[in-house]
């Protein structure tokens, strides 16, 4: 299965390297789901994202040919989009940006308090609720858990995609997962999380 | 692990699958703790939650707009696969003048002369042909060296000018 739908991707590269639009359509409507993961969860502006993730594909179909199938073609999406998050972030939003010194990233520095009420009318919605507890986490851990869980790459993956050491993916994993955890204990009590998952 | 709980680290050890330090004290401990068994129900919750889909709402036609946007970029294509085939040619006509030049073609003829013998080919293990390989070649070894030296600045042009722009990417 895995097979075929690579076989398919190096059809569609082919075709949209001899100047097929249609073939990039399918293209993009393979990669955006995981585009949109990335972009979504890394940044906060919501008008934003949907320009990002278009400048994401644009930026993949103008560097389509240095791509030697060296690694994923979802590794390497994943990484042109970390990277196109990370220069908007820079240059809009410098505040935010200082989570991202992988040295100087800390729990305590996360911020645990700042909620607006309307955040908190979206939470009670327990399908929303994961989602609003992570936007309090740093993007370096949103961005890991989401290609963890939802993307499932692996912690090698992950590391190409970020620039860390498999180590370092496995101990950020573990470690926003405990904080998000502890935000989610601390707000909501245990039953009412458990009748929420089933 | 006796009566000390199971770490934090353990448990999402145990989900992610990666293996454990003691996996037959992790679960005798874990069918008896009920601090340990809570602690694991709050990270199978989490778990699950991770695994929902974040509200990703993209517009409709999204792909079609991306791929009409490229549109312009079509057109002006075919230049870099010209300049990469252009220097792939250049890349082979060099090490093809620089093999005639240094070969010594007496002695190459006559080295395959010897060898399409039968007699002597059906009689050579493989120490015998690497001798008569080198001799051969008639001391001539620096065509050998030439060989070794063309694909080292073939290998060199495609790593520094042709990958670079995909190490770019990596790194921008």
């Amino acid at each position: 299965m895995e097979e075929n739908r690579h076989t398919y991707v190096y059809q569609l590269i082919d075709e949209i390297r001899s100047g097929n639009q249609r073939a990039f359509q399918d293209f993009v409507e393979i990669y955006q789901r995981l585009v949109g993961h990335i972009v979504f969860r890394m940044i906060p502006n919501t008008s934003d994202r949907e320009d990002l993730c278009q400048d994401v594909f644009l930026r993949v179909y103008k560097n389509l040919d240095t791509f030697r199938f060296q690694c994923k073609m979802s590794t390497w999406i994943a990484k042109i989009a970390y990277n196109t998050c990370l220069n908007y972030l820079q240059k809009k939003r410098p505040v935010l940006y200082k989570d991202l010194a992988h040295g100087t990233m800390s729990l305590e520095d996360i911020d645990g308090n700042g909620h607006s009420p309307d955040m908190a009318a979206v939470e009670e919605d327990t399908s929303l609720r994961i989602h609003a507890e992570l936007e309090r986490l740093p993007v370096h851990y949103r961005t890991l858990l989401t290609l963890y869980h939802l993307d499932e790459m692996s912690y090698y993956e992950i590391g190409r995609i970020m620039d860390l050491p498999e180590g370092t993916v496995k101990n950020y994993l573990f470690r926003a997962r405990k904080k998000l955890k502890e935000l989610l204990v601390s707000k909501y009590k245990v039953d009412e999380l458990w009748e929420a998952a089933t | 692990m006796g009566s000390s709980h199971i770490t934090e680290e353990d448990i999402q050890n145990y989900l992610d699958h990666n293996p454990l330090s003691n996996e037959t004290s992790f679960h005798f401990h874990l069918k008896r703790c009920e601090h340990c068994q809570n602690s694991m129900m709050e990270y199978r919750l989490l778990y699950g939650d991770l695994k929902r889909e974040p509200d990703v709402r993209l517009s409709e036609h999204f792909a079609a707009t991306v791929a009409s946007q490229i549109h312009s970029h079509v057109k002006t294509r075919s230049r870099p696969y010209i300049s990469e085939q252009l220097l792939g040619i250049s890349g082979f006509v060099a090490a093809l003048i620089a093999t005639l030049f240094f070969l010594d073609w007496k002695s190459v003829l006559g080295f395959l002369t010897r060898i399409t013998l039968p007699k002597i080919h059906f009689n050579l293990n493989f120490f015998e042909s690497v001798k008569v390989i080198i001799i051969g070649l008639n001391g001539h070894l620096y065509l050998l060296f030439f060989a070794v030296l063309t694909l080292c600045i073939v290998e060199v042009l495609d790593r520094f000018i042709l990958r670079t722009r995909e190490y770019k990417i990596w790194n921008e």
